[in-house]
């Protein structure tokens, strides 16, 4: 299951114009038009049933864009809007913010543009994106994670819909649309080239470039208006690219959607006499109410917002040792400690701090530079002195303390000699047991869900990229702004978290009882690390890169010629030109594909496919483990500290990342190397202790099955009964690797 | 690897089509509250958008009612998955609370140093490896009281591997 979040993008104008020409001119008892109306808000509500994450509605500014300068007649055979459509896009913008849908209308720029920037963005971030239309132009934007879907006639275009669909893949489709025009919006294209033509030429020369560059080969009428058209085509292709790259104000990841705003909606739906949208929202308005009451439904995507969670606090620079005393005393006091440092590094355990912050009421933190070292940096307290006097109350395990995966702070500190106990409350923690699909659980990603409150980000106080600067030599009064507010926002997410976990024993009691107490035994075993032996690591990448080498020697005599196993290109060439190999499987761009899926189809027909694959799960191997693991041993312990996800896997499992343990082959020889260099000190021996087949043991509990019980309770293995003859992984002596014990691949 | 269905099943298990829809016929004749448990799970998600593991650890399933039919089925295999994988999880997770606290201020002698998948992986001073071993095998198996006992295998060894 796809546990990436959503973002629906709507091309507002598409909407509105495409239920405008399909539903009947409708009125309500005033005489307003009303049709296209109806048809927006309905395709609206569906879209919110799907209950994304983030959405916008985008829509053209007025006045003139980028393309009108670009070419005069852009669009000068649009007829003008009809009296009885422009009446409707008032009201229209007025439903669409009430359902709570961010609006978006940038000006100099098209609605299209808009869209195709977030949705590059919000790729990037990991987001899945839904793009909203019935445009065609689109077309371009879809990738493996951006998708197109038309309300009107509930389709879903994906990378193998615009494929069968125009005939090519998305990254094409602007040289299609230059090549066949848009008479709509007055792009002109070749006289005469159509779809077919179009993707045929494409497919032969490659690209638009390339249909140019071979003009003169293409013969009869339509070559001709090819050549014709040759000076123009450039221009075109311009004119239909939508730009991915426009300025904006807002990113993807802040276009939440918001709590739709019932009483104006149930005064626009009256006015407009939508009389089933408004018997649901009555409906679904007496159920929440209702649920407030019983706490018996799920909670609410979208949380209630406190009033004043969203503006900024008073926050405090402490650089007088009179002031810090201030504060140590009304720590000492609080009944709970809000607690951030910042540091040097996103790794604890090379981590320097740099500074500590604190809230004890919401509203009101302070922070104290310990580390700031830019040319002008006003004198800061004494390190030490600040450190050993917060000692005794950051380890006081009777005075309750709170944070933002307090686990890395818990790590950093433990580096300068302070055991942090008491840590009872966690908000990350507190966001996942709630919800752990919801959303991501990072502070600015909360804050803004549960407070309605952008924080100031790392990037807006460290810049970003090459030019991001160390903590230390941020200005001391940014830092403030910065850092008081990560301990503020916590207590303030905490305050709006906590009664939504207390409302719930049985989701209190997995926070309270295992979450919370396992903060500091997975900070212990982080900080601990573990020995592994860099030597026999080094060993074995040579002899991975040895095996490899005789592995493309073997690829090359097979070939019968030298190529580079790396490249899928040169391998493309070779086992569907050369060996002529079936081509199972495509790429996206319609060549044959030799990823593992398409390698392992052709495996039984020649030995260069296994080949192949095995070339890859060893170099994977290489980069992932041999090598990396020698990298990342931490030069002051000589260990590598792998750190673990307590908030990301969906079922509650933990992960690990530095390395990512749960990568590491469990039934391999390759697998077994690699454990192979996690080793005991001198004197030491290394225990391993496993759960046996505890996921059936949990089905058998579950499930109540009294065959299934049984079978436990007389301990014989269940699968011995059931498993398939023939399985190859499945010999009677490994009943480790047990065929019909795939626990551990497949993940939700 | 519950609600796969005969085509996933046969693609984990490198077997025929065929041979897996006869291997989950056979399972689910075989243990046919299995199959029950499985509808009454699908029918639970479908109705509360959630399932539950045994301890009460929640999971939502946002597509669980979805129109488009691959994210549905997704969410339903999610949904079938979820209580075992996050049962295990809990359970994992309770063990190492509860190893941990009975090895505090024992740190010469052993430490929990990872966790992955169902296992706990600890050094331990070669002269006190039987010890640890017991105190750990019982602790997790203590760590959940349900219908069925949990068995631990415990290996020791100079590496990782030698010991798994």
């Amino acid at each position: 299951m796809s546990t990436r979040p959503r973002l629906v993008l709507i091309d507002g104008s598409s909407y509105l114009f495409r239920a405008f020409h399909a539903l009947p001119p409708l009125t309500n008892a005033a005489g307003e038009p009303t049709g296209a109306l109806f048809g927006v808000v309905n395709m609206l509500r569906s879209t919110l049933k799907e209950r994304p994450e983030y959405a916008a509605f985008v829509g053209d500014a007025p006045g003139p864009t980028f393309r009108d300068a670009l070419y005069p007649a852009y669009k000068a055979n649009r007829a003008p809007t009809p009296p009885d459509l422009l009446a409707q896009v008032q009201p229209m913008f007025e439903i669409v913010g009430a359902l709570g849908f961010p609006i978006l209308c940038v000006p100099g720029v098209e609605a299209d543009d808009v869209i195709g920037t977030l949705a590059v963005q919000a790729e990037r971030l990991g987001i899945d994106v839904t793009i909203s239309t019935g445009d065609k132009d689109f077309a371009q934007l879809v990738s493996p994670h951006v998708r197109l879907v038309n309300t009107m006639t509930n389709t879903v275009t994906d990378v193998d819909g615009v494929l069968a669909k125009f005939g090519v893949p998305p990254e094409r489709i602007v040289d299609f649309l230059a090549l066949t025009g848009d008479a709509i919006d007055n792009v002109p294209g070749v006289e005469k080239c159509g779809p077919k033509t179009a993707a045929r030429w494409l497919t032969e020369y490659g690209s638009l470039d390339g249909v140019i560059g071979r003009a003169a080969e293409v013969g009869g009428k339509i070559g001709e208006n090819l050549r014709k058209a040759l000076a123009q085509l450039p221009l075109s292709r311009e004119l239909v690219t939508i730009k991915t790259d426009v300025a904006l104000d807002q990113g993807p990841d802040s276009l939440l959607l918001r709590d739709r705003d019932v009483d104006a909606l149930r005064v626009l739906y009256r006015r407009y006499e939508f009389n089933a949208a408004l018997k649901e929202l009555d409906a679904a308005s007496g159920a929440d109410a209702a649920s407030a009451v019983s706490g018996l439904l799920p909670v609410p995507t979208q949380p209630v917002i406190a009033e004043g969670a969203a503006v900024p606090g008073d926050y405090e620079l402490v650089l007088e040792p009179a002031r810090f005393e201030h504060w140590l005393q009304q720590l000492r006091a609080a009944p709970l400690i809000a607690f951030d440092t910042e540091t040097t590094s996103i790794d604890p355990m090379r981590a320097e701090i740099v500074g500590l912050s604190f809230a004890v009421e919401s509203g009101r933190a302070a922070y104290v530079p310990l580390g700031h070292d830019y040319p002008g940096a006003p004198v800061q307290l004494d390190r030490t002195a600040v450190l050993a006097a917060l000692k005794p109350l950051l380890e006081d395990p009777d005075k309750p303390k709170l944070g933002q995966h307090a686990k890395y702070d818990i790590n950093v500190l433990a580096g300068a000699g302070i055991a942090v106990r008491g840590v009872t409350e966690d908000t990350m923690l507190e966001s996942y047991v709630l919800n752990s699909t919801a959303s991501r659980h990072d502070m600015d990603t909360l804050a803004k869900r549960h407070l309605g409150y952008t924080t100031i980000h790392y990037e807006d106080v460290c810049g970003k990229g090459a030019k991001q600067i160390p903590f230390s030599q941020v200005d001391l009064d940014g830092a403030t702004r910065y850092a008081a507010e990560d301990a503020d926002v916590t207590l303030r997410l905490h305050e709006a978290l906590r009664p939504r976990l207390a409302a719930d024993a049985r989701l209190e009691a997995i926070y309270r009882d295992i979450e919370m107490p396992l903060v500091p035994v997975l900070a212990r075993m982080e900080q601990r690390g573990v020995l592994v032996d860099v030597p026999a690591l080094r060993l074995q990448s040579q002899q991975l890169a040895r095996r490899m080498q005789e592995l493309t020697g073997q690829a090359h005599d097979l070939a019968g010629h030298v190529f580079s196993l790396d490249s899928p290109k040169q391998l493309q060439a070779v086992l569907f030109d050369e060996l002529k190999l079936a081509a199972v499987l495509k790429t996206p761009t319609g060549q044959p594909s030799t990823n593992e899926e398409a390698l392992e189809a052709i495996a039984h027909e020649h030995a260069l496919p296994r080949l192949i694959l095995e070339y890859r799960g060893l170099a994977k191997l290489r980069s992932t483990y041999t090598e990396k693991l020698a990298e990342i041993v931490n030069p002051r312990t000589g260990r590598v500290h792998t750190s673990y996800h307590q908030a990301t896997a969906a079922t509650g499992r933990l992960s690990s990342a530095d390395p990512n343990l749960q990568n590491i082959p469990v039934r391999t020889e390759e697998g077994r190397r690699i454990r192979q260099a996690f080793v005991a000190p001198e004197g030491w021996r290394i225990v391993a202790a496993d759960y046996s087949q505890i996921e059936l043991r949990i089905m058998a509990h579950l499930s109540g099955d009294a065959g299934l019980l049984a079978a436990f309770h007389g301990d014989q293995d269940i699968h011995r009964a059931t498993a398939p003859r023939s399985s190859p992984c499945r010999s009677p002596t490994s009943t480790r690797a047990s065929a019909a014990r795939p626990r551990r691949s497949t993940s939700v | 690897m519950y609600g796969m269905g005969p085509f996933g099943l046969a693609r984990q298990l490198g077997i025929g089509r065929g041979e897996a829809q006869d291997y989950i016929a056979r399972y689910f004749q075989r243990y046919p509250g299995v199959r029950e448990f499985m509808d009454r799970v699908r029918e639970q998600a479908h109705r509360d958008g959630y399932v539950e593991t045994v301890f009460g650890r929640r999971l939502y399933l946002d597509f669980i009612n979805a129109r488009n039919q691959a994210q549905r089925a997704g969410a339903e295999r999610a949904a079938i998955n979820a209580p075992m994988q996050g049962t295990a999880a809990d359970i994992i997770k309770r063990a190492m609370i509860a190893v941990d606290a009975w090895l505090i201020g024992q740190d010469d002698r052993a430490r929990m140093l990872m966790q992955v998948h169902d296992e706990l992986v600890f050094e331990v001073r070669a002269d006190a490896v039987e010890e640890i071993a017991d105190g750990v095998r019982s602790r997790m198996a203590a760590a959940a009281v349900l219908d069925v006992p949990l068995v631990v295998d415990v290996g020791s060894g100079a590496n990782w591997d030698e010991a798994h």
